[in-house]
This record gives C-alpha cells, sequence and structure tokens, in this order.
C-alpha cells in the first residue's frame, strides 16, 4: 500500500509505530527530524503526490484539539474537531484537504494518548454536553484496523461523561467497533451520496451498498449511527439521484433510529476552490455555476436553498424522519 | 538543435554520461557552457564535479531551454558508501550538505534492486567513510537550486551507483569501472525514468491556449482573454461532445458578446455522471 514511509526519530520507537510499521513488512522506512520536510512543503504538486503518497509517522505536539467550524455542530454549543490523521486514502474530487494541503501524503499521528488527555481537559471546563468530531482533516476510520484509531478513542471518550465522539466515515472498516461494546456516546457518522456522485467524484471509495451495509452493521449491534449527506452536489437529474439515494437509506437502514442526518450543498473556501480547479481543471463539477462571496464559493443562494429545501422535505416526509440539520454558511 | 523532452540528466562526468549517450543515440547540442547531449525526450547535462557546477548547471538548463511543466531532473551518477558493494543502485532519500547540515528529500520510486538510503555532499574526495550515507560531491547543489528554482519536489530524483567503498577507495576509479557500472543500471534508470513520467504527465496542465483567428476577428482585452480563457475550460468539462467554436458566434459584434453568448450556453449545463 505504501512503498516508501517516512517516519520522525523521536517516534521511531513508539509502540505505535512500531505496530504500524509491522503491517508494512515491504515498504521501505525512512527516518526524518520532522514530518513537516515531508509534507506540504513549497513546491509539491497534491496531484502527482496522489498518484503513490508515502505514509508519514509523526508526533502532533500542539493544537491537537481544536474550535469546530461554527456550521458544523448539531445545533450544539461546545464543538471541537481534531485529526489523528492528515489526508486520506480515498480521493474524493470535491475534498478541501487538495486544497488545505500540497502534500498528499498521509500522516499518521502516534501520540493518542496526547490527544485524549487534551480531550479530557477540554470536557472538564463544562458540564455540557461537548462535542469532539473525528474525520476532518482525514477520514476517521479508512485506515482504523492499522490505526487501531477508533478502539483507543472510543474507550478514552466513553469514559468521559459530558463527551461525545462522532467518527466520519466513508469507509467500511467497522470490524474494531463491533467486536466492541456499543456506546451512547459515540456517533458513527457515514458520509452518503448517490452512486453516480461517488462513481464520478468519490474516488477509490467504497460504494454505497457496502457504506450502507457496514452502517445496517453497527445498527444491529447498538451503535447510534448517523448520516452526513454534505456536500450535496448539484448535477443533472439531481431529484431523481438524491430521491434513489434516500430510498435505499430508508430501506437499508433502521432509518428511524438514526441519530442524526445532516445535509450541506457543495460549499469551498475560495482559496481552497481555486486550489482545487488549478489541479483538476477539467473536472466538471469545479465549471458548475457558483457564487464567490465571503471567502467561500458556493451555489448562489437561491440554488442552495432550494437544494436544501428540497431534500430536508423529501428526508422528512419519509416516516418516523430522524432529526435532520443543515450544515451551511449562513 | 531545438531542446526539447521531458526528462533532463545531470552527471559530474563525461564518462558517466557516455554509456547513456551510446545507448540513447543522443547528439551533442552544444559544448559551452555546459556539455548538453539530447534526443527529443531526453537531455544529459555534464556539470563538473561539485556542489556549485552542479547548481549552476541545473539553473542554467531550466532557464535556457523551455522545458514543459513537471519537467524530470535526475542526478544521476557514482557515489561511495563504506559498505556497500560496488555496483549497487541506491535512490536517494535524503540529500544532508555536510558543510551547511542542510536536507533536502528527493522523490522516491520503487525501483527493482534498488537500495534506499541518505546521502552526504561533501567539498572533496572522502576517504573515511564515517557515515551510513552515500558520499558524493553533487547532489547537494542540485537539490539546492532545484528548490530555489521552485521545482517541483516530485520532480528531483538524485540516484546513485556504488562506485568505491572502503575495500575499494575512490583511488580506484576508472573510465572504465564508471562505464560499466553505468551500463549495468541502464535499465534502471530507464525504469525510474519511465515512472517518474507517468506519475507526472496528468499533472501538466498547460495554459490553454486560444485560437489566433479569434483575436482576428475581435479585440479582447486581457481580463476578457482571461475569462474567454475560463469560460472555455468550463465548457469543455461540462459538455466533452460539442466544440465550444459550435456556437453561433457570427452575430457577436464585440469581444464582449462572445464572453456572453459562452456565459449564456454556460447557464444551462449542469455537471452529468
Ligand atoms: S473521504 Fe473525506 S477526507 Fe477522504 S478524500 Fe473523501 S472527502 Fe476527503
Amino acid at each position: 500500500m505504501f512503498s516508501f514511509i517516512y517516519v520522525e526519530k523521536s517516534i521511531k520507537k513508539h509502540p505505535r509505530t512500531l505496530k504500524i510499521l509491522s503491517r508494512f513488512p515491504k515498504s521501505t522506512v525512512i527516518t526524518c527530524e520532522h514530518y513537516g520536510e515531508i509534507f506540504n512543503r513549497h513546491q509539491q504538486d497534491f496531484r502527482i503526490q496522489k498518484k503513490d503518497p508515502c505514509l508519514i509517522l509523526a508526533e502532533k505536539h500542539n493544537k491537537r484539539i481544536m474550535p469546530a467550524p461554527p456550521e458544523y455542530g448539531l445545533n450544539t454549543t461546545h464543538n471541537y474537531y481534531f485529526s489523528h490523521m492528515l489526508n486520506c486514502i480515498y480521493d474524493c474530487r470535491y475534498c478541501f484537504l487538495q486544497g488545505m494541503f500540497r502534500s498528499a501524503h498521509n500522516v499518521i499521528f502516534v501520540n493518542y494518548e496526547d490527544f485524549i488527555e487534551d480531550i479530557r481537559a477540554l470536557a472538564v471546563k463544562t458540564r455540557e454536553p461537548i462535542w469532539f468530531y473525528s474525520g476532518y482533516d482525514c477520514d476517521s476510520l479508512a485506515l482504523d484496523p492499522i490505526t487501531g484509531f477508533s478502539r483507543s478513542f472510543i474507550e478514552a471518550v466513553s469514559l468521559i461523561d459530558n463527551a461525545f465522539l462522532e467518527l466520519r466515515t466513508k469507509s467500511t472498516q467497522v470490524r474494531k467497533l463491533l467486536e466492541m461494546k456499543p456506546r451512547d456516546n459515540v456517533i458513527c457518522a457515514f458520509s452518503l451520496s448517490p452512486s453516480a456522485v461517488i462513481k464520478s467524484l468519490e474516488h477509490q471509495t467504497p460504494s454505497l451498498a457496502a457504506r450502507l451495509s457496514a452502517a445496517k452493521k453497527l445498527q444491529l449491534a447498538g451503535w447510534p449511527v448517523a448520516l452526513r449527506l454534505d456536500p450535496i452536489v448539484f448535477v443533472e437529474n439531481f431529484r431523481a439521484e438524491y430521491k434513489f439515494l434516500f430510498e435505499q437509506i430508508t430501506e437499508k437502514l433502521d432509518f428511524e433510529t438514526l441519530h442524526s442526518i445532516t445535509i450541506g450543498a457543495f460549499r469551498l473556501p475560495k482559496r481552497f476552490f481555486k486550489t482545487i480547479k488549478n489541479l483538476y481543471p477539467e473536472e466538471p463539477l469545479f465549471s458548475s455555476q457558483f457564487n464567490s462571496d465571503n471567502g467561500q464559493v458556493s451555489y448562489k443562494k437561491s440554488t442552495e436553498k432550494k437544494i436544501l429545501d428540497w431534500c430536508e422535505a423529501s428526508l422528512k416526509s419519509r416516516k418516523n424522519c430522524p432529526p435532520v440539520y443543515r450544515q451551511s454558511l449562513e | 538543435m531545438e531542446l526539447t523532452g521531458t526528462t533532463t540528466l545531470l552527471v559530474a562526468l563525461k564518462a558517466e554520461a557516455q554509456p547513456l549517450i551510446d545507448h540513447y543515440k543522443l547528439k551533442s547540442a552544444r559544448q559551452h557552457p555546459f556539455p548538453i547531449y539530447a534526443n527529443e525526450q531526453l537531455k544529459i547535462v555534464i556539470t563538473g564535479i561539485g556542489k556549485c557546477p552542479s547548481a549552476t548547471a541545473l539553473a542554467h538548463t531550466a532557464a535556457f531551454f523551455s522545458a514543459l511543466p513537471n519537467h524530470i531532473w535526475i542526478n544521476f551518477g557514482i557515489a561511495g558508501h563504506k559498505d556497500h558493494t560496488i555496483g549497487t543502485a541506491v535512490s536517494v532519500s535524503k540529500v544532508i550538505n555536510k558543510s551547511s547540515q542542510q536536507t533536502w528529500y528527493p522523490n522516491l520510486i520503487k525501483l527493482p534492486n534498488t537500495l534506499v538510503k541518505s546521502l552526504t555532499t561533501y567539498e572533496a574526495v572522502v576517504g573515511d567513510y564515517v557515515d551510513d550515507t552515500l558520499c558524493d560531491m553533487e547532489a547537494a547543489g542540485f537539490m539546492s537550486a532545484g528548490s530555489s528554482l521552485h521545482i517541483k519536489s516530485e520532480c528531483l530524483f538524485v540516484f546513485k551507483v556504488i562506485s568505491d567503498n572502503k575495500l575499494s577507495d575512490a583511488k580506484n576509479i576508472t573510465k572504465n569501472l564508471v562505464a560499466g557500472l553505468v551500463k549495468m543500471h541502464i535499465p534502471t534508470l530507464e525504469a525510474l525514468i519511465k515512472k517518474a513520467e507517468i506519475k507526472v504527465q496528468d499533472a501538466r496542465n498547460g495554459k490553454l491556449e486560444l485560437g489566433s483567428e479569434l483575436f482576428e476577428k475581435w479585440h479582447f482585452t486581457q481580463t476578457q482573454k482571461s475569462q474567454l480563457r475560463e469560460g472555455i475550460r468550463r465548457f469543455r468539462a461540462l459538455d466533452k461532445e460539442t466544440l465550444w467554436q459550435d456556437m453561433e458566434l457570427d452575430n457577436c459584434a464585440t469581444a464582449k458578446d462572445v464572453i456572453e453568448n459562452l456565459n449564456r450556453r454556460l447557464q444551462k449545463l449542469l455537471p452529468k455522471f
């Protein structure tokens, strides 16, 4: 999977480093001082690196847990995000990481214990529910069998009374969760799109059927499952595509027990959009009719409203619809 | 001779270059300030020994010969290592400038029968082989110039063949030995060039050229040219079947009309998946 693995000298002997390296016996390991020597340097090209990215094992020293952007939560007050990884093994054409980083290498921060300590420190500051979102700069579970991320974080967070953990993913790597007892404060949130969108834009990701099947397994095991329909892409046959998606959701999942559904139309910070468009000028998505204001590129307000209104109404028209939240810039 | 090509090899010595010149049937393109041999795909620049010549040769070649975006640059040649057997091929993962301790990480591609190691660039020939790194006198100059010239790190490679070690030091290097070592690794070098090319080629998004006939008919300001370019990019992405020129432009009196016409068409197009 990774021909070359860079490892920071200081964590060469870290048990998690050794465990991860043992999964890649054929990879060549290269020692570096700091992951920044290889990751996100000037003069790097995301598109070229994405063809054969390296793995980098590193330690995150600061800014481990960050306040979530305002539109990110579920109408909750205390929202934070964190990333035990940077970048992703999937290749969604709309992914903002392509605009944020010049590098497509995958970084895993092995010092989970420091992240968990920071989560605890934030949680004790309030008695109100406090949400921690994973999967912002990566896919939470795509490499779970290798990183052991879910077990470490779930076990720790489930001991904190007021803490909630959301694991956002497009993957089907739920085996580790199925081996554990379900926790009410850990939500596995699957990002879904119509099959046509997955095929055209979400390269190398599991199919819709596979994601739904993984979500169903978790539901049957008693885990709270949420759905994230974000970004919603305005394509030809938009209504037919999304209607069919909603039908598959209601058919394949236990719809009424879903924890929540969030909907958000395609949007990107302007500078990320520009970078990504230059990386993939031939991509139809980046040629849609967009508006650009407040530093964001998105559909025209009226179009965005129509998209979200229609999706929300269509979901809510189904029996026992779980709570639906909008993720929009307003 | 027009110098085109997608890959340039920078080698220190004529002895290192000669087997490649013969193999690829390269023609002498110029002799000053650096001898260059080339065919349509490949250039070899003989830089001379040392960091400075290596850096200057890269800068000179990059500046004077139009290179496609994502042109591949490879520093190729012989190097020493305390233990490794003479003839071992090495992809260099990290280049250390001995005098400044500055480091660079060239790009890597998995190659058959090739070690991956760090390399230290020294000011002079090394006799004691203390470090567990390769030693040479050029790679740091090459990497330093590449990074100053904003060449993408994915396009910079350092590939060496071990020519000396503790048992047989640099004094024993002969032209024949060098030629033999280089010849032995032409297939590996070829694999490197091929794989590197495959990786970068579809990321070579050249600037969209606009047909000159447009400019004969209408006068476009610079801003209008960039609006037109962006409109055509979007049109091509959204409608792969129609040529944008097939739009009815005859009724357009001005460049502004052309752009408005294009934008009206674009408004009706949605991504089809
Ligand atoms: S799964 Fe998420 S993080 Fe991964 S490429 Fe797609 S959008 Fe980006």
